[in-house]
């Protein structure tokens, strides 16, 4: 008590003797670019008294002259002037370098030192971003931040792609991608590919970030944990992808008009064709037919004549007719089937600014040919944006941005690699096809009908080149999005923000089959038009206030309140239509039946929408600039919750340290540059999607049609058992780390340690259909995430003209489930059910892989053959891998020369089990390098024993046991270890010097060469395979790890010209 | 004071605005994709259930009549025949489809009289309890179909959910003899007669009593003959217990399944039948069955001439084991039966020949395929898609001649009224009248009025007449049931579950074709427990073993093949 007493009468009397012998004091600010410098602050040393300056970078301050004056702004270095009397002090701020002032974009777009956050954040700038080969952000990052896992569905242009940020923490929540917020608004990121992963969920339809332009990212935040997202709600539980456009960032060009023009060009290639054997052709047990299979004879041994197929024959018989023959020999169809795309893009961007106001228009064309023949990618990405800074305290900023992204590919459904995919697929039938096979010498389809003609005698296969042109899928989708906000300054310290958010599209996909083909059964064959509309719409309201102040003596205040409210509408509308008349016209009308349901069985038309309203608080207190705690908090009110449920607050509490502010004998260091502890607990929501929690009736109309032609419909009680109790879901997360700068700033660490729980999961828990049900929703079971996320940064050389820079990023997260409910044995996840499939198990990791396997001997642990010698299989499924990575290490190297710079990239993933149906095709019908063995010589199944225990001597023929063991044998013999290792990019790039340009009209011109997945390995598969495990046939969700003919890799490499007016 | 009139407006219409989006909330809970309960309607649900039922009986049929060499089993062994996902849909169909469905419909039936509806919805179900029964074993039943109450309810003994089969079918019985309201809208089956579904709930009850003799031999035998005294039984083809298609082809595909897979597209016939069968047909007795014509079409007329297969390289693939020797016994049929009875033999797994052209597929009956006059043409092609009766077949789940042999047998092994022989004829000579008027049924013209391929009344005889030899020289009581259930099979073309049913029960056909690999493993006595229990019910125990008998199959183990 007695202490403050002497404080305040302290303060007291400095005030008086300051207010003696005051006058005022004008100066104007500006940064070293000669901007004015608004928003600084002006404080006297040793006292309270203190000001902005305003838009203008102008202040006025009544102080003693010579009074030290400590102007410090947000980016900019702190420096203390003198006060001097008479006339307008300048002073120019200069941006600050070091780690200790950088400042970063935070949740709901709040600017924040980074020294003064309790959690991790990773900005990705975006010279790591723009003039990249892939125009799909989420691929752009790959490998870029630490903690952040990227898995693409297939290397087709424009398929959907899987974000997760610190593993995944949800059992049946869908896909863990995290919350897109473009220019401070939510953006839809999700991926509408309505089916399952059989019609090719994920691979035929696109992750709509998409629509985003690379080429106009300003700059990406990533906020990995809770602490950082809480404010977003539970929209940012998965993490924040926090994006600025070159429209919405309010940059102030270095000129007063700037205009920027860019155009690449990349050749995009196949990455990955299997190295296929060149001595044996297609048959089986070494005699020759028109097998699937390629055990035929030896190419030196070729059968007497090969006469073409029935198919062939009718369709053309002048040409391959009876008594026509080809030759048999390996053809090298697979690889020929590809193409090499061009991938361009033309993009400009005008900025310009006035005192008060800013301007950017941004416009990028691309258009992006993918290797498979008929996939491509279209896009236009219009955008304008502004800020205007108003003499009333008022700050207006606009920024509205129109996309349109028209992605077409042949179709990629899961494929069995047996007899015939599930549905028409490009790939099925495509990358087994046997050598002695002419798929590119031969016609594809039958010139007068059109249907697909290839080389099996009974035509029950369809011609993948019939397939590449006559069986389409493709979305087209016109976006709008964008944001209008304004914000009013109080007065000092505190600011009101009210910002509108926007984001609007419709996307309408369609499945356009010719009749004529030969996949998916009689649907498909007779011609299928499947087309939907949708119209997605999300707003969102947020008001802020802003409240920044100081106390006592050191201590600094800085306050966020508010609310937000956010309202998601989506509305589709469908017809699927068979039966076509007329060849190669799309149009309903050419079709005779039309259905409202899609191949899936899935309702074409549906609607939902979903509200969720919050309020929200973050408090965080400095101490000398060495210490800061903050307390944040929300609480959401949402609409898919029955109302005594539909609240919950969450709360979270962070802290910072920063030692080398504190202790004098750090602050000159030249070992310990910047050193800062963090520590953060924060919790957030998980709320349902809606309609879970209230029955209803499931009906369906024209399901028979009897002899009579009565139609019959039905009424059911729908499978999925209501849940009126459903209570939302709380995710808590620890986590700590360091940041840190050593040895003269030479060594760069950001290191951080996350532990997340949620449990009571919200639930879809599969029933055993005997209860009358085949699902619920409930609130049960836990996951827990924990892991490492490192990057390590090391200046090699640094000097005038040279550079070395090596990065790594490192990723460890291990995730497991627990608290199971005793009455729960097991929740699939993902694939297929019976088959082999994704669950979540007590005890075991998250989407562990389960399928048949080989029944092991108890004795010596060898697997079992049968009588036959074959693998004896399990008559249940269990577990056979996990397929989650054990970590993940990029390792970026750069280095410059002058104005030249390399970029070299590589990532490596380990571990994490892969099922491939590809790799178990290709050898389990001899196709590859890896079955290029004398085929005469009978074969037993190595390391295994017979039934009894005694060694298996069973002896059968090559091919018999290849067949059977992969193609048809237990799903653990086709289970590979997906550890990969991968360039990922290489650039060159150069700058020309400013001097060469200065009697131009050019104020930069830059050139570079890059390429994209230019190679890579994964040692555990199968050598000749060439199988690339980046990939999943899952489609865009939580399950990883099968491969069922989702396609090789893409590989690009091109060149970029950039240039500045 | 500017803060405070600005903090206070926007907390006044905070406020206002709570309630607002309270109310807000609340009208986004309820699903605008579908209706409420209270829209439910009896006759939905009696489409629901009908149509769940089909597709449960034909579930079953497809598993068993690869058992029964009707169609191929690929194997190569026992064990791995089918993984357990492949029951998956008939367990999800018998237990949502029909118990759920019947049970939300009956007390909403009864409430509203309509007390045909009701004995309807328990007359499937009980078919579908015993059916389960005959298929798994022991199933789930008194602690099933309690939703959430019960996640994990555990199995019930057979012989317990045979008898409350049998009780729900007398509860069905006394639904019939009550006055209803409203009869059913459009009953796929019987066309709302109460008069037919009750003789169906009473054949059933034949059906369930002969499965059990083994196990209780005395009481059936009593309830048996009660049956048979009142014979308000499924003797003639009007009665009969099938589920009829259409020809509508698209939105819905209201055809045949059977029609769907082997002349739905271009590319042909999807299955292959059973050598084993077709040899039965045509070459066992020495006659050629008068039904052959009708039950298989054959695509290619004589394998060993026609110009689609006659180079070597193109047979060989196609048909690879016509140039390998035969693993059988003198006397079973293998690879290729006759010249143009080409289906696949029991056991064989590999891989498949681009002969969807060329093998024989199915006939006019039941799958309302084509008729075989020797056409000697694909189905496929731009032949295919309409060829034939156009798929508006028939699924027959109970027929006439069925309950003739079960009557013959009950006669020969228990000792109730009638004569074998003569029953067994009166079944021969029912299948043969169905058979007969197939076309007119499904309204088809057949391609040809050449006496050689159609049943014909001199025909008929002869085949009577061998039948009538075969079982007079039947030595034992076991010969001559093998003579019995060696017709039933041929009767029971289409129906996989009786032949099944029956060959568990009596051993008979005797003379089945073994795998074509030595080491088939046991034959399946009951079929492994599907995916969708095993792998989400806590209780459910996965057998390990195919040998694993039902509780009315007390004969020896591996007695059959």
């Amino acid at each position: 008590m007695r202490k403050l007493l002497t404080c305040l009468a302290g303060m007291a009397l400095l005030c008086l003797s300051a207010l003696s012998q005051t006058t005022e004091i004008s100066g104007k600010i500006s940064d070293d670019k000669g901007n004015p410098g608004g928003g600084a602050s002006i404080q006297e040393k040793n006292s309270k008294r203190g000001t902005t300056s305003d838009a203008n970078g102008l202040f006025k301050i009544s102080t003693k002259p010579g009074t030290t004056l400590i102007i410090s702004s947000v980016g900019y270095d702190k420096q203390q002037v003198a006060a001097s009397k008479g006339g307008t002090m300048a002073i120019v701020l200069t941006t600050s370098n070091t780690a200790l002032s950088e400042v970063v974009v935070t949740a709901l777009g709040i600017k924040r030192e980074k020294k003064a956050l309790g959690y991790a954040v990773t900005t990705v700038a975006n010279k790591d971003i723009e003039l990249r080969s892939e125009g799909d952000i989420g691929r752009v990052l790959n490998g870029k931040v630490a903690g952040l896992s990227v898995l693409n569905t297939s290397g087709i242009s424009g398929s959907g792609t899987n974000i997760s940020i610190r593993g995944i923490s949800t059992i049946t929540g869908g896909a863990s991608t995290p919350l897109f917020i473009v220019d401070n608004v939510p953006f839809d990121a999700s991926n509408n590919g309505g089916d399952n992963f059989q019609y090719g969920g994920g691979t035929s339809s696109s992750s709509r970030f998409l629509d985003l332009d690379p080429n106009n990212i300003e700059s990406v935040s990533v906020l990995k944990g809770l602490s950082a997202a809480t404010l977003y709600g539970e929209a940012g539980r998965n993490g924040v992808i926090l994006i600025t456009t070159k429209n919405g960032s309010g940059r102030k060009p270095a000129k007063k008009l700037e205009i920027t023009g860019s155009q690449s060009v990349f050749a995009n290639k196949v990455a990955n064709l299997p190295d296929y054997q060149n001595n044996y052709g297609g048959g089986f047990d070494l005699v020759p037919s028109a097998a699937f299979s390629n055990w035929g004879p030896h190419f030196t041994n070729p059968p007497a004549q090969v006469a073409y197929s029935p198919s062939l024959q009718n369709a053309y018989p002048d040409l391959y007719g009876a008594g026509k023959t080809q030759d048999y020999k390996a053809y090298n169809s697979v690889p020929k089937f590809f193409r090499t795309g061009v991938v361009s893009t033309s993009s400009i961007n005008v900025a310009a600014a006035g005192a008060n106001t800013t301007f950017n228009a941004n416009y990028t064309y691309m258009n992006d040919q993918g290797f498979t023949p008929n996939n491509r990618v279209f896009k236009n990405n219009f955008g304008m944006g502004g800020t205007a800074k108003l003499s009333n305290n008022f700050t207006l900023n606009a920024v509205l941005n129109f996309a349109m992204t028209d992605f077409q590919t042949p179709i990629v459904g899961a494929n069995g690699g047996g007899g015939g995919p599930d549905v028409s697929s490009v790939f099925g039938f495509l990358m087994f096809t046997p050598r002695s096979v002419n798929l590119m010498g031969l016609p594809y389809e039958n010139p007068v009908t059109h249907s697909s003609v290839y080389y099996r005698g009974g035509n029950d296969i369809e011609n993948p080149r019939w397939t590449a042109n006559n069986a389409l899928s493709g979305d087209l989708t016109y976006r709008t999005y964008g944001t209008f906000g304004l914000k009013y300054d109080i007065m000092k310290g505190l600011s009101l923000t009210y910002r509108f958010g926007l984001d609007i599209y419709s996307e309408r996909q369609s499945l356009t089959v010719n009749k004529g083909g030969i996949s998916g059964g009689s649907g498909y064959v007779n011609g299928l038009y499947r087309t939907t509309n949708s119209f997605s719409q999300l707003l969102n309201h947020t008001l802020v206030a802003n409240y920044v102040t100081s106390f006592a003596k050191d201590f600094s205040l800085n306050v966020d309140a508010g609310v937000e409210l956010r309202n998601t509408n989506y509305n589709q509308n469908g017809l699927k239509s068979t039966q076509q008349i007329v060849y190669g016209l799309f149009d309903h009308s050419n079709f005779i039946s039309h259905d409202i349901l899609s191949e899936g069985g899935t309702d074409l038309d549906r609607k939902n929408s979903r509200t969720t309203d919050g309020v929200f608080a973050q408090a965080s207190v400095g101490y000398k600039e060495f210490a800061y705690l903050t307390f944040n908090g929300r609480n959401d009110w949402v609409s898919t919750l029955e109302k005594n449920h539909r609240t919950l607050f969450y709360p979270g509490i962070s802290a910072s340290f920063v030692p080398t502010s504190m202790f004098e004998a750090l602050k000159a260091s030249r070992a310990i540059n910047y050193l800062k502890l963090r520590i953060g607990y924060s919790t957030s929501a998980h709320f349902p999607d809606p309609y879970n929690t209230r029955a209803s009736l499931a009906l369906a109309t024209n399901v028979f049609v009897d002899r009579n032609g009565n139609v019959v419909n039905i009424g059911a009680i729908p499978n999925r058992v209501p849940n009126p109790d459903l209570k939302p879901e709380l995710e808590k997360e620890t986590e700590a780390g360091i940041e840190g700068a050593f040895f003269d700033r030479r060594l760069t660490l950001d290191l951080s340690a996350y532990y997340r729980t949620a449990s009571n999961q919200i639930l879809d828990r599969n029933l055993d259909a005997s209860t009358g049900s085949t699902v619920t929703t409930i609130n049960a079971g836990a996951v827990d995430n924990k892991g490492i996320e490192a990057a390590l940064g090391y200046k090699f050389v640094s000097n005038k003209n040279w550079t070395w820079q090596v990065d790594l990023i490192y990723s460890l997260n291990k995730n497991k489930v627990h608290d199971m409910p005793d009455d729960i044995k097991q929740i699939q996840t993902g694939g297929y059910s019976g088959g082999v499939g994704t669950y979540a198990i007590n005890g075991q990791p998250l989407n562990i892989l389960q399928g048949s396997y080989v029944q092991k001997d108890p004795k010596t642990g060898l697997g079992i053959v049968d009588a036959n010698g074959y693998f004896l299989g399990s008559s249940g499924i269990g577990i056979i891998g996990d397929p989650n990575p054990l970590y993940k290490v990029t390792g970026i190297n750069t280095v410059s020369y002058k104005s030249i710079s390399f970029r070299m990239q590589w990532d490596y993933s380990r571990g994490g089990m892969m099922f491939s149906n590809t790799v178990r095709t290709l050898l389990s019908r001899g196709l590859t390098k890896d079955t290029d063995f004398d085929r005469k010589l009978p074969f037993t199944i190595p390391n295994t024993v017979k039934q009894d225990g005694t060694p298996n001597n069973i002896q059968q023929s090559v091919d018999n046991i290849y067949f059977n063991a992969y193609g048809f044998g237990p799903n653990s013999v086709t289970l590979w270890d997906a550890t990969v290792i991968r360039l990922r990019e290489i650039s060159l790039a150069y700058a020309l010097p400013q001097a060469w340009l200065k009697k131009t009209p050019f104020g930069s011109v830059s050139l570079s060469f890059s390429a994209n997945n230019l190679w890579y390995l994964a040692p555990n598969f199968p050598k000749y395979t060439r199988f690339d495990p980046e990939s999943n046939s899952l489609g865009v969700g939580n399950a990883r790890g099968i491969d069922l003919f989702a396609g090789p890799s893409s590989r690009r490499m091109g060149a970029s010209l950039k240039i500045q007016f | 004071m500017k803060i405070i009139t600005i903090l206070a407006a926007t907390a006044i219409l905070l406020l206002g605005a709570c309630n607002k989006l309270n109310d807000n909330l609340d009208q986004q809970l309820n699903n605008p994709n579908a209706p409420t309960p209270a829209a439910a309607d009896v006759d939905l649900y009696l489409g629901n259930l009908e149509l769940n039922f089909i597709g449960f009986f034909q579930g079953n049929s497809d598993v068993t009549e690869p058992m029964m060499r009707m169609q191929t089993m690929f194997g190569p062994t026992y064990f791995n025949a089918y993984s357990a996902s492949s029951y998956d849909g008939i367990w999800n169909t018998a237990y949502t489809g029909i118990f759920k469905t019947a049970n939300t419909m009956i007390p909403l039936a009864v409430a509203k009289g309509q007390y045909i509806h009701s004995g309807i919805a328990k007359v499937l179900k009980a078919y579908t309890m015993i059916t389960l029964v005959d298929m798994f074993g022991d199933v789930p039943y008194t602690e099933a179909s309690q939703g959430v109450a019960n996640t994990n309810p555990k199995v019930d003994k057979g012989r317990l959910v045979y008898d409350s089969a049998l009780a729900l079918l007398d509860a069905g019985i006394a639904d019939f003899a009550k006055t209803s309201t409203v009869g059913p809208a459009n009953d796929l089956y019987y066309a709302g007669s109460k008069t037919k579904w009750t003789t169906l709930a009473k054949t059933i009850k034949l059906k369930a009593y002969v499965q059990t003799r083994l196990v209780d031999q005395a009481n059936v035998t009593s309830k048996i003959s009660a049956l048979l005294t009142e014979n308000d039984l499924i003797n003639t083809a009007a009665q009969d217990f099938v589920f009829n298609y259409s020809t509508k082809n698209q939105a819905p595909d209201s055809r045949n399944g059977h029609y769907v897979g082997n002349y739905g597209t271009d590319a042909g016939a999807g299955d292959y039948l059973g050598n084993q069968y077709m040899w039965a047909l045509t070459q066992e007795k020495g006659l050629t069955d008068p039904r052959t014509r009708y039950y298989i079409y054959r695509q290619v007329d004589d394998v060993t001439t026609d110009p689609r297969v006659a180079d070597q390289t193109t047979r060989q693939f196609a048909l690879a084991c016509y140039y390998r020797p035969s693993p059988y016994p003198a006397g079973t049929p293998y690879c290729l039966v006759g010249t143009g009875y080409w289906g696949r033999d029991h056991g064989n797994n590999e891989g498949t020949g681009p002969d969807n052209l060329l093998k024989s597929t199915w006939g006019l009956y039941p799958a309302a395929g084509e008729f075989d006059a020797n056409q000697n043409k694909s189905v496929g092609q731009g032949a295919g898609r309409a060829v034939g009766a156009k798929g508006a077949g028939i699924t027959p789940i109970w027929l006439s001649s069925f309950t003739y042999f079960l009557k013959a047998e009950a006669a020969l092994m228990l000792g109730t009224t009638g004569d074998p022989l003569a029953l067994t004829l009166s079944g021969i000579g029912e299948s043969f009248n169905k058979v007969k008027g197939f076309n007119t049924v499904v309204g088809y013209t057949l391609p040809t009025t050449d006496t050689n391929f159609l049943i014909t009344p001199y025909k008929q005889q002869k085949y009577l007449d061998k039948v009538t030899s075969l079982y007079n020289a039947a030595a034992t009581n076991d010969a001559k049931l093998n003579v019995i259930i060696k017709e039933y099979y041929l009767s029971a073309w289409g129906n996989g579950v009786e032949p099944y049913n029956n060959y568990r029960r009596t051993g008979k056909p005797d003379n089945l074709q073994r795998t074509l690999l030595p080491n088939e493993g046991s034959f399946i006595r009951s079929f492994f427990y599907p995916t969708v229990y095993v792998d989400f019910n806590k209780n459910a125990v996965q057998k390990t073993v195919t040998s694993v008998q039902v509780f009315w199959d007390t004969n020896p183990a591996d007695f059959i093949h």
